[in-house]
């Protein structure tokens, strides 16, 4: 319905707005509370957008587990950037925190092989260095990203 | 979508051929590209159409990055 597709505008610029305000991915109730709406609704709203895949919930819930590249807990891979710290679901997100923030930032993680820290600075216009080298590894092809979004 | 410190470390870890690797500034590239306009007002997901000519745009294997 265009109501709600016009609802869920709102709610989507709120969590944006949420997230360069406080620092972290908003609840249900937060959300609600910032736009002076409740938590059904707001419940709902999240629902539909679980659906067209914006955001990863939490298992067996409809709070935000991920609303990518911004991590709600903490992961394996911290972003300092904006002055703040930041959590990501993979390094694909990882590297994309600054760049979401339109700001430079530095990502920490360790190799997934022997476990050594890689420490990556990434410019504000993108350019990403590393402290000794790192790629990224693709785990499953493209089309089945959201076969199951936890693994992938 | 893990990080390794090189490809020949992604390859210890590799399970079966349904992985690929990219450099890290493809992969930069890639997040910078998807996630630019996140927060911004008016946000949308990509098309699929919009994001496999990402794909392409950064060199990546057609068969691989396909979405549909």
């Amino acid at each position: 319905m265009a109501d709600d597709a016009a609802f869920d505008s709102i709610v989507r610029e709120t969590i944006a707005a949420s997230i360069r305000r406080r620092g972290a991915v908003p609840t249900i109730a937060q959300v609600a509370s910032d736009i002076g709406s409740d938590a059904p609704t707001v419940g709902a709203s999240f629902d539909r957008m679980i659906a067209a895949h914006v955001f990863i919930p939490r298992r067996e819930s409809s709070e935000i587990y991920s609303y990518n590249p911004f991590c709600a807990e903490p992961t394996d891979f911290r972003v300092r950037s904006d002055g703040r710290e930041w959590w990501a679901l993979c390094g694909w997100d990882a590297l994309g925190i600054p760049a979401a923030l339109g700001a430079a930032g530095t990502v920490e993680t360790s190799c997934a092989d022997c476990g050594d820290r890689i420490v990556i600075d990434v410019d504000r216009d993108g350019t990403a260095v590393s402290n000794g080298g790192a790629v990224l590894n693709i785990g499953v092809r493209a089309v089945d990203f959201w076969t199951d979004i936890h693994f992938t | 979508m893990r990080l390794f410190r090189s490809e020949e470390h992604a390859g210890r870890s590799r399970r079966g051929d349904s992985s690929q690797v990219i450099t890290l500034d493809q992969a930069a590239r890639l997040a910078r590209a998807w996630y630019v306009k996140k927060l911004a007002p008016g946000w949308r997901r990509h098309t699929v159409e919009e994001a496999e000519a990402l794909f392409a745009q950064l060199g990546f294997d057609k068969d691989f990055w396909r979405l549909r």
